[in-house]
Protein backbone atom coordinates (compact mmCIF):
# COMPACT_ATOMS: atom_id res chain seq x y z
CA UNK A 1 0.00 0.00 0.00
CA UNK A 2 1.39 3.39 -1.01
CA UNK A 3 1.97 5.92 1.76
CA UNK A 4 -0.24 9.05 1.59
CA UNK A 5 2.70 11.45 1.09
CA UNK A 6 4.17 9.36 -1.69
CA UNK A 7 0.72 9.10 -3.24
CA UNK A 8 0.42 12.90 -3.05
CA UNK A 9 3.80 13.34 -4.79
CA UNK A 10 2.81 10.93 -7.54
CA UNK A 11 -0.57 12.67 -7.90
CA UNK A 12 1.10 16.10 -8.21
CA UNK A 13 3.46 14.88 -10.93
CA UNK A 14 0.67 13.21 -12.88
CA UNK A 15 -1.48 16.33 -12.49
CA UNK A 16 1.36 18.47 -13.84
CA UNK A 17 1.87 16.06 -16.74
CA UNK A 18 -1.85 16.17 -17.51
CA UNK A 19 -1.87 19.95 -17.37
CA UNK A 20 1.16 20.09 -19.67
CA UNK A 21 -0.70 17.84 -22.11
CA UNK A 22 -3.80 20.04 -21.88
CA UNK A 23 -1.96 23.34 -22.24
CA UNK A 24 0.56 22.19 -24.80
CA UNK A 25 4.29 22.69 -24.69
CA UNK A 26 6.24 25.74 -25.70
CA UNK A 27 5.62 26.23 -29.39
CA UNK A 28 8.41 26.50 -31.92
CA UNK A 29 8.90 30.21 -32.80
CA UNK A 30 7.48 30.71 -36.32
CA UNK A 31 10.41 32.90 -37.38
CA UNK A 32 12.95 30.06 -37.19
CA UNK A 33 14.42 28.34 -40.24
CA UNK A 34 13.56 24.61 -40.66
CA UNK A 35 16.98 23.58 -39.25
CA UNK A 36 16.62 25.86 -36.23
CA UNK A 37 13.01 24.69 -35.67
CA UNK A 38 14.26 21.09 -35.49
CA UNK A 39 17.03 22.15 -33.08
CA UNK A 40 14.42 23.95 -30.93
CA UNK A 41 12.22 20.85 -30.73
CA UNK A 42 15.24 18.60 -30.10
CA UNK A 43 16.27 20.84 -27.23
CA UNK A 44 12.80 20.53 -25.66
CA UNK A 45 12.78 16.74 -26.00
CA UNK A 46 16.36 16.39 -24.81
CA UNK A 47 15.56 18.29 -21.61
CA UNK A 48 12.77 15.82 -20.87
CA UNK A 49 14.92 12.71 -21.42
CA UNK A 50 17.85 14.29 -19.58
CA UNK A 51 15.52 14.52 -16.57
CA UNK A 52 14.97 10.75 -16.59
CA UNK A 53 18.74 10.13 -16.68
CA UNK A 54 19.40 12.76 -13.99
CA UNK A 55 16.69 11.36 -11.69
CA UNK A 56 18.13 7.85 -12.12
CA UNK A 57 21.64 9.07 -11.26
CA UNK A 58 20.32 11.06 -8.26
CA UNK A 59 18.31 8.03 -7.08
CA UNK A 60 21.46 5.88 -7.35
CA UNK A 61 23.34 8.39 -5.18
CA UNK A 62 20.85 8.37 -2.27
CA UNK A 63 21.66 6.45 0.91
CA UNK A 64 20.49 3.72 0.59
CA UNK A 65 20.30 3.85 -3.23
CA UNK A 66 16.72 3.97 -4.53
CA UNK A 67 17.95 2.64 -7.88
CA UNK A 68 20.79 0.11 -8.10
CA UNK A 69 23.94 0.80 -10.11
CA UNK A 70 23.12 -1.87 -12.79
CA UNK A 71 19.64 -0.36 -13.22
CA UNK A 72 21.09 3.17 -13.42
CA UNK A 73 23.56 1.91 -16.01
CA UNK A 74 20.59 0.60 -18.05
CA UNK A 75 18.96 4.05 -17.94
CA UNK A 76 22.19 5.94 -18.73
CA UNK A 77 22.94 3.61 -21.67
CA UNK A 78 19.36 4.04 -22.94
CA UNK A 79 19.74 7.80 -22.62
CA UNK A 80 22.93 7.82 -24.71
CA UNK A 81 21.18 5.90 -27.49
CA UNK A 82 18.06 8.08 -27.23
CA UNK A 83 20.14 11.25 -27.73
CA UNK A 84 21.67 9.77 -30.90
CA UNK A 85 18.23 8.70 -32.20
CA UNK A 86 16.84 12.16 -31.42
CA UNK A 87 19.69 13.89 -33.25
CA UNK A 88 19.36 11.63 -36.32
CA UNK A 89 15.55 12.10 -36.43
CA UNK A 90 14.92 9.18 -38.74
CA UNK A 91 11.35 8.06 -39.46
CA UNK A 92 9.58 6.78 -36.33
CA UNK A 93 12.11 8.25 -33.93
CA UNK A 94 9.50 9.29 -31.34
CA UNK A 95 8.21 5.73 -31.19
CA UNK A 96 11.77 4.34 -31.04
CA UNK A 97 12.67 6.59 -28.09
CA UNK A 98 9.42 5.80 -26.26
CA UNK A 99 9.52 2.03 -26.89
CA UNK A 100 13.19 1.69 -26.03
CA UNK A 101 12.49 3.50 -22.75
CA UNK A 102 9.73 1.00 -21.95
CA UNK A 103 12.16 -1.83 -22.72
CA UNK A 104 14.84 -0.31 -20.48
CA UNK A 105 12.32 0.06 -17.63
CA UNK A 106 11.54 -3.66 -17.82
CA UNK A 107 15.08 -4.31 -16.50
CA UNK A 108 14.35 -2.31 -13.33
CA UNK A 109 12.89 -3.78 -10.14
CA UNK A 110 9.23 -2.82 -9.50
CA UNK A 111 10.16 -0.44 -6.66
CA UNK A 112 12.77 1.21 -8.90
CA UNK A 113 10.17 1.61 -11.64
CA UNK A 114 7.77 3.22 -9.18
CA UNK A 115 10.49 5.65 -8.03
CA UNK A 116 11.24 6.82 -11.57
CA UNK A 117 7.70 6.31 -12.97
CA UNK A 118 6.29 9.82 -12.43
CA UNK A 119 9.33 11.41 -14.09
CA UNK A 120 9.01 9.00 -17.03
CA UNK A 121 5.34 9.96 -17.45
CA UNK A 122 6.23 13.64 -17.37
CA UNK A 123 9.05 13.22 -19.90
CA UNK A 124 6.91 11.11 -22.24
CA UNK A 125 4.17 13.75 -22.16
CA UNK A 126 6.65 16.45 -23.12
CA UNK A 127 8.27 14.18 -25.75
CA UNK A 128 4.96 13.69 -27.53
CA UNK A 129 3.76 17.29 -27.12
CA UNK A 130 7.00 18.94 -28.21
CA UNK A 131 6.94 17.15 -31.53
CA UNK A 132 3.30 17.97 -32.43
CA UNK B 1 8.01 8.42 3.83
CA UNK B 2 11.36 6.91 2.91
CA UNK B 3 14.09 9.52 3.70
CA UNK B 4 15.89 8.56 0.49
CA UNK B 5 12.74 9.43 -1.51
CA UNK B 6 12.60 12.84 0.17
CA UNK B 7 16.31 13.33 -0.58
CA UNK B 8 15.68 12.44 -4.24
CA UNK B 9 12.66 14.75 -4.48
CA UNK B 10 14.66 17.66 -3.02
CA UNK B 11 17.60 16.99 -5.32
CA UNK B 12 15.62 16.75 -8.56
CA UNK B 13 12.95 19.35 -7.74
CA UNK B 14 14.80 22.32 -9.37
CA UNK B 15 15.23 20.38 -12.62
CA UNK B 16 11.62 19.18 -12.67
CA UNK B 17 10.36 22.73 -11.94
CA UNK B 18 12.56 24.11 -14.75
CA UNK B 19 11.21 21.45 -17.10
CA UNK B 20 7.61 22.33 -16.19
CA UNK B 21 8.25 26.08 -16.47
CA UNK B 22 9.71 25.48 -19.91
CA UNK B 23 6.72 23.35 -20.89
CA UNK B 24 4.23 25.97 -19.68
CA UNK B 25 6.14 28.89 -21.15
CA UNK B 26 3.87 31.12 -23.16
CA UNK B 27 4.94 33.25 -26.08
CA UNK B 28 5.64 36.75 -24.87
CA UNK B 29 5.10 39.23 -27.71
CA UNK B 30 7.57 41.64 -26.11
CA UNK B 31 10.30 39.05 -25.78
CA UNK B 32 12.97 38.96 -28.45
CA UNK B 33 12.89 35.66 -30.37
CA UNK B 34 16.11 33.68 -30.33
CA UNK B 35 18.00 33.62 -33.60
CA UNK B 36 18.61 30.48 -35.67
CA UNK B 37 22.27 30.57 -34.73
CA UNK B 38 21.51 30.81 -31.01
CA UNK B 39 19.07 27.89 -31.09
CA UNK B 40 21.37 25.65 -33.13
CA UNK B 41 24.34 26.48 -30.90
CA UNK B 42 22.29 25.88 -27.72
CA UNK B 43 21.23 22.45 -28.95
CA UNK B 44 24.76 21.49 -30.02
CA UNK B 45 26.09 22.49 -26.59
CA UNK B 46 23.29 20.67 -24.73
CA UNK B 47 23.88 17.52 -26.81
CA UNK B 48 27.61 17.50 -26.17
CA UNK B 49 27.36 18.18 -22.45
CA UNK B 50 24.63 15.58 -21.95
CA UNK B 51 26.61 12.90 -23.82
CA UNK B 52 29.65 13.85 -21.74
CA UNK B 53 27.66 13.39 -18.51
CA UNK B 54 26.60 9.89 -19.62
CA UNK B 55 30.17 8.96 -20.56
CA UNK B 56 31.52 10.33 -17.29
CA UNK B 57 28.98 8.38 -15.18
CA UNK B 58 29.60 5.16 -17.13
CA UNK B 59 33.37 5.58 -16.72
CA UNK B 60 32.95 5.95 -12.95
CA UNK B 61 30.69 2.87 -12.78
CA UNK B 62 32.28 0.24 -15.03
CA UNK B 63 30.29 -2.93 -15.64
CA UNK B 64 31.20 -5.99 -13.57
Amino acid sequence: MMQPRKLALVFCLFFAAGLALEQGCAKTPPTLSPAAAVAFQNLQVQKSIDTIRDVAIAANATEPPLISTPSTRTIVTWHQSALVVLKARETGWVSIVSTSLDEALKHLKPEERSTIGPYVTLAKTILHEATK
Amino acid sequence: MNPALIQLAIEVAPQVIALLKDAFRRDNPDAQSPTDTEIIAAYALAFQSSMARDAEWLARHPEG
